[in-house]
């Protein structure tokens, strides 16, 4: 198969729904009741993307990736910023794993 | 840069993963310079890896990416004094990840800051998809394999902020998030399918309740579950 047509064929598809939406909406003359509306949408996404999604991350291991992501949001909440979570998360799954092994 | 972080050890999966399913290097780099599509691309690897056709593949790509609509809608409507003519190259480098960031951030109304950003966080991809197709032999399998974690940490440090600030954007992100999951085990509808439906119905229960107290916001919660 042609991958670079692929490619291409995924992008148009990909970017129509990227891009319309900047035309189609205008935020001034949206109602408070759409505002109030888009203003959940962050979460609802960060939500259906975390779950269930996350609970697999670590190779299909939902222990593993239960516990990890455990450890991410007690890092992310008492210590905030973004990097170290993100690394407390990879280490625990790296331990985690040679521990399995072993 | 921590998007940037949580980024490269991702599209160095998908780089090896990219090349043990046969695609060469210079496609799989075309694939993430042109597609930049966390998920689709992992996606259309495995779907190539399988025999699927072109079109196929690419009518699947779409409803998957369909959910980029309702992201594109939210970030449009934070978007004031932005000139119109920077919409093309700010909805095209709209990913999962990006609008996170965006959209957990007030203050984003300035076209240098998104696109900045935006840039940076694609150059991070590619090459992250070129690091793997370089130095994934190098790598022991139980790091590439705890890397799969790094994508949905990233995603849960930028909800928790939130979180601390009020209780309702930690139950509606696990409301849709449940919803999500349900849906996915009854294997109904596409997972693209899934994911809108569950990010539009509990925005929409959420913006109904939103005029009463939060209690009864925790109580649909319980409902879902």
């Amino acid at each position: 198969m042609n991958i670079k047509m692929l490619t291409l064929g995924m992008m148009i598809v990909t970017m129509f729904p990227r891009i319309l939406p900047f035309y189609v909406f205008d935020a001034e003359k949206s109602p408070k009741k759409v505002k109030t509306f888009l203003s959940f949408i962050p979460f609802t996404v960060l939500g259906a993307l975390i779950l269930p999604g996350g609970l697999t991350g670590v190779s299909g291991n939902v222990f593993v990736s239960t516990f990890c992501l455990l450890v991410t949001g007690l890092v992310a909440w008492w210590k905030g910023g973004i990097i170290i979570p993100i690394v407390a998360a990879v280490c625990t799954a790296v331990l985690m794993n040679f521990i399995d092994i072993v | 840069m921590p998007v940037m972080a949580g980024y490269f050890p991702i599209a160095m999966t998908f780089g090896i993963l990219a090349d043990t399913a046969g695609i060469s290097a210079v496609d799989g780099i075309f694939i993430s310079l042109f597609l930049y599509a966390g998920a689709s691309q992992f996606m259309a690897v495995s779907m190539v890896a399988s025999g699927m056709s072109m079109v196929g593949i690419i009518l699947a790509v779409f409803f998957m990416n369909f959910r980029h609509f309702i992201m594109s809608a939210s970030v449009r409507a934070k978007l004031k004094k932005t000139s119109s003519k920077y919409f093309p190259i700010i909805g095209f480098y709209l990913t999962d990840e990006t609008y996170s960031v965006i959209s957990m951030n007030e203050d984003i109304d300035d076209h240098k800051y998104l696109i900045t950003l935006e840039l940076l966080c694609h150059a991070s991809w590619v090459g992250g998809t070129a690091a793997g197709y370089m130095f994934g032999l190098f790598i022991p399998s139980i790091i590439t394999e705890s890397m799969g974690i790094a994508l949905y940490a990233l995603l849960l440090t930028l909800l928790i902020p939130s979180c601390k600030k009020s209780i309702k954007a930690l139950v509606v992100a696990l409301a849709s998030g449940m919803v999500n999951a349900l849906l996915l085990q009854l294997t109904m509808f596409d997972p693209g399918a899934c994911f809108i439906i569950s990010v539009l119905c509990i925005a929409s229960i959420a913006t109904l309740l939103s005029n009463e107290d939060d209690k009864s916001l925790v109580g649909e919660d319980k409902e879902v579950g």
